[in-house]
């Protein structure tokens, strides 16, 4: 269990992030959390791991709170920041120095996923491009097996078959002991991958429903119903419309992410209060 | 699971560190031995081949301590860089066991690195010289009453611990920025010292050197106060209590980083 209570964060004391933020994260779902530059994201996510420390409230991982940084809590947290670093050394000895700090690591799935990105076992770490070393990281961190594992803006560097593959390898790599955070402005990047969607919003978590629930009660359409009163928000582009209206005869259409975050950061209230 | 202190973790962490950082650190003993051998051979050539003891003490003490606070400074750099602090810090291993190999590093590694290289260049120096010469000078003695390793250890303690310190709490710059601290702090130590010695003497001091002595002059006579030398091992221990405190106070810095 992964659960944040009452965090209250900022940088300095008058300009505050997070205000009394309460979040509770399930195993077995893979969480994609968004929101606007500056929103918190990464912020809220270094929260989680421990690398800064809330003015008041926690966050904890099975017991351990994070801000205490123990080994115990460690071992079951992997995080990939969105700037990396990794040593002078290959991947192979990468794993050899490292991997025994996870108990769960598992080698044979660590080298599987270094195959599949194509990334060279013995080549030196910091010699490679950008997008080669987070794969490496993805591939390292995903094989820790710890039961979180938080992302955060995993696939910028990434080339577009990597993040295909990237998407493939994730999804794969669920397990009902392991919860997974994603946090990316490149909101494309998490279709089909996402379970759970998590929009911070004004030092707020405005919005954590799984996609389901979204869907069975809002219908992403690309024209306007009949019913004029039903729609919550409306887009227009070059050919047409995108909207979102309330799912009274529970349709089934695919939650356009892109429009439900702008929805919800363009402050229309109508769509949260719809959805909780 | 023990939280505070792990053997078989801590070896994995001093191996993983060490695998990580030994290109460096042999860059650095390559470095210190350059500038030895180039600052005993300079003086060996300049005095005609009279490098004595006390010579070599002196280059032995300014090296090591000067090394030494260098090094120091930058055992912690990764916590200058978001990107390595992270990685530091997302290992899992204690506060405690990542704070131990930094120190052994730093004071213990160190200190036997930096003397068999010095003796290591200070022998061929001195072999060099002493060729063909009827007057041989002797080697550094480390337990002479005047070349005295306990002495040299003492600063070197000191400036360790304050350095130590620098290199957790600065997040740049770390040597010049702890060398500007430790420099206030002497100014403030030695102003401060002034005045008190005044009051509790009463007379006009013509010198006082904190921790050392001081000197006044009475009727066309000058006089100096020392510390009794029975005094000299309780300096020592305040020494090394005010070393212990740095050296906690860098650990609990340690664990209240943020990135």
């Amino acid at each position: 269990m992964i659960e944040i209570s009452n965090l209250t964060f900022g940088y300095s004391k008058k300009k505050l992030l997070f205000k009394n933020l309460n979040l509770k994260l399930q195993m077995g779902h893979i969480y994609g959390l968004l929101g606007k530059n500056g929103a918190g994201k990464s912020t809220l996510l270094k929260n989680l791991a421990g690398l800064v420390f809330p003015q008041e409230g926690f966050c904890s991982l099975k017991g351990y709170r994070a801000a205490d940084r123990l080994p115990g809590f460690l071992q079951e947290l992997f995080f990939i920041p969105e700037e990396i670093y990794l040593p002078g050394t290959s991947a192979v000895q990468f794993a050899q120095s490292t991997a025994h700090f996870y108990p769960k690591f598992d080698e044979a799935q660590y080298y599987r996923m270094l195959a599949e990105f194509d990334v060279p076992q013995t080549s030196i770490l910091n010699k490679l491009s950008f997008g080669q070393q987070k794969k490496v990281m993805i591939a390292f961190g995903l094989a820790t097996n710890t039961t979180l594992l938080i992302m955060d803006e995993p696939t910028n560097g990434l080339d577009i078959p990597s993040k295909a593959k990237f998407r493939r390898i994730i999804a794969g790599a669920l397990t009902e002991e392991r919860c997974i955070i994603i946090s990316t402005h490149q909101i494309r990047d998490l279709d089909s991958l996402i379970d759970r969607l998590l929009i911070v919003h004004e030092q707020k978590m405005v919005l954590n429903k799984s996609l389901d629930e979204i869907a069975e009660r809002i219908y992403f359409g690309s024209s306007a119903p009949l019913d004029k009163e039903l729609i919550l928000y409306e887009e227009s582009h070059r050919i047409g419309l995108n909207t979102m209206s309330i799912n009274h005869n529970e349709a089934f259409s695919k939650v356009d992410m892109e429009l439900l975050f702008s929805a919800v950061i363009s402050e229309h209230k109508s769509v949260i209060n719809h959805l909780n | 699971m023990n939280n505070i202190f792990s053997f078989p973790r801590f070896s994995q962490l001093f191996i993983k560190h060490t695998q990580e950082y030994y290109k460096t650190y042999l860059l650095s003993i390559g470095v210190i031995v350059t500038l030895l051998a180039a600052m005993l051979g300079f003086i060996s050539y300049v005095t005609d081949g009279n490098l004595g003891v006390k010579i070599q003490f002196a280059i032995f003490f300014w090296f090591f301590i000067g090394a030494g606070s260098i090094f120091t400074s930058m055992i912690f750099s990764e916590l200058g860089n978001s990107r390595k602090s992270i990685a530091m810090l997302m290992l899992p291993a204690s506060h405690f066991e990542k704070y131990l190999v930094a120190w052994i590093y730093s004071f213990v590694i160190y200190q036997l690195a930096f003397v068999l290289s010095f003796y290591a260049v200070d022998l061929l120096v001195l072999s060099l010289q002493n060729s063909g010469k009827d007057e041989k000078m002797a080697l550094l003695n480390l337990q002479g009453i005047e070349t005295n390793y306990g002495m040299a250890l003492v600063f070197f303690s000191i400036l360790h611990g304050l350095t130590f310190l620098g290199a957790v709490f600065f997040e740049k710059l770390h040597f010049i920025k702890t060398a500007c601290m430790v420099a206030v702090l002497c100014l403030v130590i030695i102003f401060i010292n002034k005045y008190l010695a005044i009051a509790i003497l009463g007379v006009e001091l013509e010198k006082v050197v904190p921790f050392a002595n001081a000197a006044f002059k009475e009727a066309d006579n000058y006089y100096t106060l020392e510390s009794q030398s029975s005094i000299k091992p309780v300096m020592v221990g305040m020494a090394y209590t005010i070393v212990l405190i740095l050296w906690i106070g860098a650990y609990f810095k340690l664990k209240e980083k943020q990135v």
